[in-house]
């Protein structure tokens, strides 16, 4: 495997599905390894506390100017390694994110992730798709506009426009409330007319009934 | 004997007539937990059939239970049980009052306040521990809950809690309340303090509540655990509103509003709410900024503070700051939460004059209101008062009722500008009894009869039943389950437990798999507008929500929050515990009481209240007089069936199913909803049974 110091190239092992960790031979490799997992684990919470995740990237420039395959076996180490149980991955379009649980949850870092990859279609169709199936409920578009995505009204009707005109998300439907409030629902995983009615109990009923 | 702990062991008699006063045991009604389950007792026991509200005969008892006072999360409810002046039958129902008044109470010494017979005077009640007397009230009459307060505090000291009526009480208006801290009210037995001209109830307290012995560490481990791992926000809701790195999910409708940059504006210096995840105990109370919850965002620069009641961690009442008041002659303080704000604003029939509906005139429109209310003793039926007025105005039936001078003389060009000076006129009509108008509060089923309102009337604007209430957390709520806690009472089901799971904010498998250990299968559990048929597991989870709602009211703790069912921790898979009321009272009694053992006890009360309904109805046949279904919940929807995604519209034949199981589930006769002789005495209430029996009331 040849040894790659870019961040394209180490898009491509990941994509490639080349990214497995090597082991290491020795006794003061092993040190070496725990050593650098420490200082990994540790950059990755103090950003997570920060509520960051850290981009993998990060790793391959100093002071930890690890060498990908060296970072790729890291991270595996990190997963099997009870101490680290806490860091987990997010695998982008571009590169892997790298978070701690104890500070942000799953759901939230997935939100993250999609921000900085800045598919911003993508990052509405999806998180319509995770609300309709999850909860399952559809989803204010105000939502966009608050923190993790904190779009710009312009730039989500823009989004939304787009997203409309793309076919692999044409499961991506809008309904409104009596008050025109608009909402979102993926038809994969809602009915129209059930996505409708929960749409008019927040927006309006909820209130009648507090 | 053993020393009792959690309940004080004694009650206080006073009977207005005679002017004696005496002690009750508590213990005796230990069986009935306390609160409402022991008001129930004393209103059957002694309150005979065919007693009016306003008679002589009835009594109010004002009851708190062997939690209150005790620092548990959220016990500082007081109970109030009576006949009702509003329902039909005068049958019984309970008015709820946070605040301080209960733990005063308990802190003087008293699990309990029996008032009967009726004064010929004005008089007040002054309560300081084991003193007791009764005042001359001459020169509080006529005064609101407001200056009475002040009056009365001046009299005893600033640490005494007055709990008073106001004008609309000493009216004998039906829709009245009793308000005890200025701000905490009790709806719906105001009047009959009024009938029996008590004015208020003073208490200093200077006693302490004790818990089993040898139990502090155990106790204080408890609350710490509840505190941590547990408790959520207002309504047990137990995500953030808005998506936060530490929270898995999200709802926008949760009232756990806390997030980074919202603040308690106008506290000096502003408080930041900040986020509030599960594990920091200290940050409990900023979790639920209501008054933005209710009000909208301009109510975040007017907040003081988020207050509450005793004990109460989740700070569920908004404290403001609105100048804008005292150009109506009020203080610029407001303090209200929830249905109080709300209702105000449905008065102003025509909207607000900026047209926005969460706008700064909302804002002190609502403010406005719900300071009147309180001062004046309105209680809104839970928003019918001002559905009436709508309702009345809008098919000129208040133009056919009233003589055309009184008529005439209503501002209605505030209403048409959406002024809130409005209010003035609207809450002080009803209060003091001003001409035909003020009959708006006679609640719907006499006013309806008053006001020849066609049949139409109650099939619509929320109302439940004839029995006078409006719906609350119906089949909107849950379907069936929600149906079956609307149908119980004789007021306004105020039962939170099952609201409280399906708002949680939870994701709907989540909801059923917790439902499935709870209540025997996550069928118990629909995902919301999305209904199927009924199923015995509904039914366990709607006569679940009942108990724990009548238990809560006996013990006495929040059902705006109580019970655990679910909770915001990540680690516990979001499972809540529903023993912690088991808990708690085992160890503040130091009777060792199981979850399943205070259930049943709960299961007392219940089955108690519908027995006292019965003697109340004389009748039987609560399934076809009592337990009716307003036919809109059938008819919602035309083009859609029941059991179909995007409606809650119900089924005729399965509702009276879901009638039977619950029925069956409490032991009920399945074809009347009548408690049988052999389930009173499986709980241990025979004497109800020869009661009933002697009344020719059993199955």
């Amino acid at each position: 495997m040849d040894t790659k110091t870019n961040t394209d190239n180490l898009e491509s092992e990941i994509l490639e599905g080349k990214a497995k960790g090597g082991v290491a031979g020795s006794d003061a490799d092993i040190e070496e390894v725990f050593d650098k997992s420490a200082a990994v684990a540790s950059f990755i919470r103090e950003q997570s506390a920060n509520h960051q995740t850290t981009n993998a990237e990060v790793f391959l420039e100093a002071p930890f100017s690890l060498e990908v395959e060296e970072l790729l076996a890291l991270l595996d180490e990190l997963k099997l390694e009870g101490a680290y149980k806490d860091i987990y991955s997010i695998k982008g379009e571009k590169t892997i994110y790298l978070f701690s649980n104890q500070y942000i949850t799953h759901n939230y870092a997935n939100m993250m992730v999609m921000v900085e990859e800045r598919d911003l279609i993508k990052l509405v169709a999806e998180t319509v798709r995770y609300e309709s199936k999850t909860y399952p409920r559809p989803t204010d578009v105000r939502l966009f506009y608050r923190n993790p995505f904190k779009l710009s009204v312009d730039i989500f009707k823009a989004v939304l426009k787009q997203l409309k005109e793309t076919v692999d998300y044409d499961d991506i439907k809008e309904t409104k409330a009596s008050n025109n409030a608009v909402y979102l629902y993926s038809d994969k995983f809602m009915d129209r007319s059930h996505a409708t009615s929960l749409a008019e109990w927040v927006e309006v009923e909820a209130d009648q009934n507090p | 004997m053993a020393k009792i702990t959690g309940w004080a062991g004694k009650m206080l008699r006073v009977n207005l007539t005679t002017g004696a006063i005496s002690t009750v045991d508590t213990m005796k009604y230990k069986d009935f937990i306390g609160g409402a389950g022991i008001g129930y007792k004393i209103i059957f026991d002694e309150v005979p059939q065919g007693t009016k509200a306003y008679d002589e005969a009835n009594k109010v008892v004002f009851g708190v239970g062997p939690l209150t006072g005790t620092g548990a999360p959220c016990s500082g409810r007081t109970n109030i049980t009576s006949l009702a002046p509003t329902n039909p039958y005068h049958a019984v129902t309970d008015s709820h009052m946070g605040g301080n008044f209960g733990a005063y109470l308990k802190f003087a010494g008293w699990d309990g306040i029996i008032v009967e017979g009726a004064s010929n005077k004005p008089v007040w009640l002054r309560i300081e521990n084991d003193k007791v007397t009764i005042e001359d009230a001459a020169h509080l009459w006529g005064k609101g809950t407001v200056e009475t307060s002040m009056l009365l505090n001046e009299e005893m000291g600033k640490e005494a809690c007055i709990a008073s009526i106001g004008q609309a009480g000493e009216n004998l208006i039906n829709l009245s309340s009793i308000v005890n801290s200025v701000n905490h009210s009790a709806g719906g037995h105001g009047g009959i303090l009024g009938a029996k001209k008590l004015k208020a109830i003073g208490i200093i307290g200077t006693q302490a509540i004790n818990i089993a012995e040898g139990k502090g560490k155990d106790w204080v481990d408890l609350n710490a655990y509840m505190m941590d791992e547990i408790i959520g926000a207002n309504n047990q809701h137990v995500v953030p509103n808005t998506p936060q790195p530490w929270a898995e999910f999200h709802d926008s409708r949760s009232r756990w509003t806390a997030q980074t940059a919202l603040f308690w504006g106008a506290a000096k210096p502003p408080v930041e709410t900040g986020e509030c995840p599960p594990g920091e105990k200290n940050k409990v109370g900023l979790r639920t900024q209501k008054a933005v919850f209710d009000l909208g965002p301009v109510a975040e620069a007017r907040t003081i503070k988020m207050g509450g009641c005793h004990s109460c961690p989740i700070r569920c009442q908004s404290n403001l700051e609105v100048p804008e008041l005292e150009k109506y002659g009020l203080t610029r303080y407001a303090a209200s939460t929830c249905i109080n704000f709300s209702s105000p604003g449905s008065v102003m029939l025509k909207g607000y004059s900026d047209g926005d509906p969460k706008g700064e005139v909302a804002l002190i429109t609502k403010c406005l209101g719900s300071r009147l209310a309180d001062d004046y003793g309105i209680w809104s039926n839970y928003g019918q008062l001002p559905r009436d007025f709508k309702y009345a105005y809008t098919t000129g039936k208040l133009k056919e009722a009233l003589p055309k001078e009184e008529y005439d003389s209503i501002p209605w060009d505030l209403v048409e500008s959406g002024d809130p000076a409005f209010l003035l006129e609207f809450y002080r009509r009803i209060a003091l009894k001003e001409g035909e108008f003020s009959h708006l509060g006679d609640g719907p089923y006499w006013l309806a009869e008053r006001w020849k309102f066609d049949e139409d009337y109650w099939n619509g604007n929320s109302l439940w039943s004839k029995m006078a209430y409006p719906k609350h957390h119906s089949n909107e709520s849950g379907a069936q389950v929600g149906v079956l806690v609307n149908i119980m009472f004789n007021r306004d089901a105020n039962s939170h437990t099952h609201q409280n799971m399906i708002g949680a904010g939870l994701p709907t498998e989540l909801l059923r798999e917790i439902s499935g250990e709870v209540w025997g299968s996550p069928d118990a559990f629909d995902v919301p507008q999305n209904y199927t048929p009924m199923n015995e597991y509904k039914a366990n989870f709607a006569k679940w929500s009942l108990d724990r709602n009548f238990l809560h009211d006996s013990i006495t703790l929040c059902n705006w929050v109580w019970p655990m069912t679910v909770s915001p921790s990540k680690k516990r898979n979001y499972r809540g515990d529903t023993a912690l009321e088991a808990k708690f009272f085992s160890l503040a009694t130091g009777i060792e009481t199981s979850e399943a053992e205070l259930d049943l006890a709960a299961e007392r009360i219940s089955t108690l209240h519908r027995a006292l309904t019965v003697k109340n109805m004389k009748t039987i046949d609560m399934r076809n007089q009592h337990d009716t279904i307003p036919t809109y919940v059938f008819d919602v929807d035309p083009d859609k069936k029941p059991f179909t995604p995007g409606t809650v519209k119900m089924d005729k034949d399965d509702m009276q199913l879901a009638l039977t199981m619950l029925y069956k589930a409490y032991g009920w006769d399945e074809k009347t909803g009548a408690p049988t002789r052999a389930t009173l005495e499986k709980l241990g209430m025979k004497d109800v049974a020869d009661e009933l029996e002697g009344l020719k009331l059993l199955p």
